[in-house]
Order: C-alpha cells, then structure tokens, then sequence
C-alpha cells in the first residue's frame, strides 16, 4: 500500500484520502469535516475522535497545516489547509485507488463470471 | 499570594483540573519561578465570577456557549475550542447492580432500585448538569420511553456544584452512579457505561438532533432565565480582557494546543480538536 510520497496515509477506510479530499475542495474545521464525512463514507460510522486524530496525524506528517480561524458568531477553531506534500500524496493515493478499483471490477468480474458457468469445479 | 497581579490566575472547569495543572508544569519548566494560581468551579459558576469581577489570566470552561452566554463581547473577545468529549455514567466496583447494568438497561436499574443512589451535577453552575438534562429528554426520544426525563429527574438522589464533585462523592460512595464525562471518569479510574452517540453529545453530525433538547438555566442576571439548547460537547479557552499577564496566557494556550498539550488532553480522555 505504499505511496511514493505519502508512506505516512493509510487507505484504512479511506478516512485520510477523504479528509485530505474534503479539505483540498475548501479549507475546514474539524466539526465541519466530521459533519461532511458521511457524505463520502456513508455505509461505516466513523468515530469523531477518530476523524480528529488523523486530522492531527496529517498535520504531523506535514500534508496538511492548522491555524486558529476566529470567527465574528462563534468560537474560533483550528482551520485545516491542504500542503504542497499534501496535494501531491492525494493526486498518487488517487491512481492508487484507480488501480485498486480496477483489480477489484477484475475481480467481482472473474467471480461472476464463474458463478455464472456454475461455479468451482468441485459444485459442479 | 492571593492578590499578586504578578501571579499566573487561572480558572477552570472542574473537569479540567488534571490537564491545566500538568501544562502548568510544562510552563514552570520555562519559568521555574512563576507564581500560579489555580481556581476551578462549575463553568457557569466560573463565568460568572469573571463579571462579577473577578481578575484572571485564563478562563478555560467546558462549553464555548457559556463565554458566548455570559461573557463575550464585554470581558472576552473571542474563545478557542481545543477538546471534545462526552456523557458517560459512572460508577465504581461497589456501586449497588454495577454488576448487572448495561447500556441497554441503565434507566431500568436506576429507576426500580429504591437503594440506588444517582446523582448528577447543578444545571445552573455546571454544563454537565445541563448536559445530563439534556441527556435524559434524548434518551426518552430515542429509547421511546415516554415519561422517562421526568422519572429520571424525580428520582435523583444528590446535586453536585460541578462534575468533579459528584466523581469524588460517587468515589466516596455518597452515590453509586453518577453521569459523567468521559474524561473525569478516565481521570479517576472510574467504570463507565458508553451511551449511544444519538444521547451521548459527542457528534458533531447530529447536532440537529442534539438540538432537540433545551434546558432552562439561571441567566445572567437575577430572575433572568437563559433557555440552553443541546450541541456536541466542545471545550474552549479564552483570554480575558481584563489579563495582567495576556503574553503568559497565550503561551500556555499555545502548550495546550500544541503537540504535548495534544498528548496530554488524550492521556485525561479528551479528545483534541
């Protein structure tokens, strides 16, 4: 699962990609993102305190930065932004996803294929 | 040492005793020789004492909409969220049932035991307070158990001023549950029961949800009531105008943000946001 420049994402569940995804489209807060998540990741209940820590994880790692944005009606949160490293890990975790998709479609389309004929040597 | 303008003030929500003090360690490492005074109440009560006057450095409380209810723009002007959490019910090894009580049964084991002792912290003073109200009206929605806010609050046993009070009377066996955060069960080696997120106010994705549920509290003034509607649990950290020592203040908001303040809030079982 390695990645030439991200060797520190993890295609887990997909929660970094689609952390890095949402905060490439517009710089985000935590909360916001969490309320967002579900849009990508709709059939697996991810833990906000999960999502806050790969947050923190990436900005570690130095694909994303946070700075305190202070607002006029409510209190000021950390603001997530997308880095260079950042940008560059998310356009390799793409093609790596690409490809995966297209091993798993090779996959589901060996498999039915098979069902199809009767299945396995043996059921038959 | 109570009236040195030199002295570090800081005061706090009870439930974040145990992180203050240990970044307060961290700035001593800086500063051998800072003077620092650490109060702590209910976060009601806490705001309040700042307009009523009282000087501090630091306010740090455990809901930003009490800096926005009591004091933002006069004696602050702006908060910083920096942790979350969430409602749990405590107990310990000599709690009456805490053998039997599960997530699905609670309710039942505090409403038909008359031995049972419960106990939570004052709505007025202290956001776990309300945030236990609030609790109970979701809990009655999404159990669809009618009449369950009102059995649960006619059958409390004892009213703390703040969460941290009710964990050590629930420590002494002054009670034998008590709702809790997280983080001050964790803090004191407490078992808990994990309630659903749709009651447990931690989601930020159910905020609308959360919303549903409205406490009425003491408002900022005598005989002014302030209605407080459910959100996710959020903690926030301010700097007031009237700081003697604003750099200082800011320097430690920087620790407790910053990477090690990060690794201490999660050791105390909160989460850093």
């Amino acid at each position: 699962m390695a990645i030439k420049n991200g060797e520190d994402i993890t295609l887990d569940k997909l929660i970094q990609p689609g952390l890095l995804l949402f905060v490439y489209i517009k710089p985000s807060h935590g909360y916001e993102l969490i309320q967002n998540y579900n849009k990508l990741q709709s059939t697996e209940e991810v833990e906000p305190g999960t999502i806050y820590r790969n947050l923190r994880r990436m900005e570690k790692n130095r694909l994303l930065t946070s700075s305190w944005q202070i607002s006029e009606s409510g209190p000021a949160r950390r603001l997530y932004e997308i880095t260079e490293k950042g940008i560059n890990v998310l356009d390799e975790t793409a093609a790596k996803i690409e490809k995966q998709k297209l091993q798993v479609e090779q996959f589901l389309s060996l498999y039915r294929e098979q069902k199809e004929q009767g299945g396995s040597a043996d059921e038959k | 040492m109570k009236n040195n303008p030199n002295c570090f003030k800081v005061l706090h929500a009870g439930a974040l005793r145990k992180p203050i003090k240990e970044c307060i360690h961290i700035l001593w490492k800086r500063y051998p020789d800072l003077k620092v005074e650490l109060d702590y109440a209910g976060s009601r009560a806490c705001a309040r004492a700042v307009a009523g006057g009282k000087i501090v450095d630091l306010i740090a409380l455990a809901d930003y909409k009490v800096f926005e209810d009591i004091l933002i723009p006069r004696f602050v002007d702006t908060s910083f969220v920096f942790a979350t959490d969430q409602m749990v019910l405590a107990f310990d090894e000599f709690s009456t049932h805490n053998e039997i009580i599960t997530k699905d049964n609670w309710m039942d084991v505090l409403l038909n035991n008359s031995q049972i002792k419960y106990g939570r912290s004052d709505h007025h003073r202290d956001p776990c307070g309300y945030r236990t109200l609030m609790l109970w009206q979701l809990a009655e929605k999404f159990y669809n158990r009618p009449g369950l806010f009102k059995a649960l609050e006619d059958s409390w046993s004892n009213v703390y001023p703040k969460s941290f009070d009710l964990a050590c009377a629930l420590l002494q066996g002054q009670v034998d549950y008590g709702f809790e955060y997280l983080s001050v069960a964790k803090q004191l080696n407490l078992k808990h029961i994990v309630f659903p997120p749709e009651i447990n106010l931690s989601d930020p994705r159910l905020a609308d949800y959360y919303a549903r549920a409205k406490v009425v509290v003491d408002g900022s003034y005598p005989g002014l009531d302030t209605e407080i509607t459910g959100t996710p649990i959020e903690f926030a950290i301010a700097i007031p105008k009237k700081s003697n020592q604003k750099e200082l203040a800011q320097e430690f908001i920087n620790i407790l943000t910053g990477p090690r303040g990060e690794e201490i809030l999660e050791q105390n079982g909160l989460i850093p946001c």
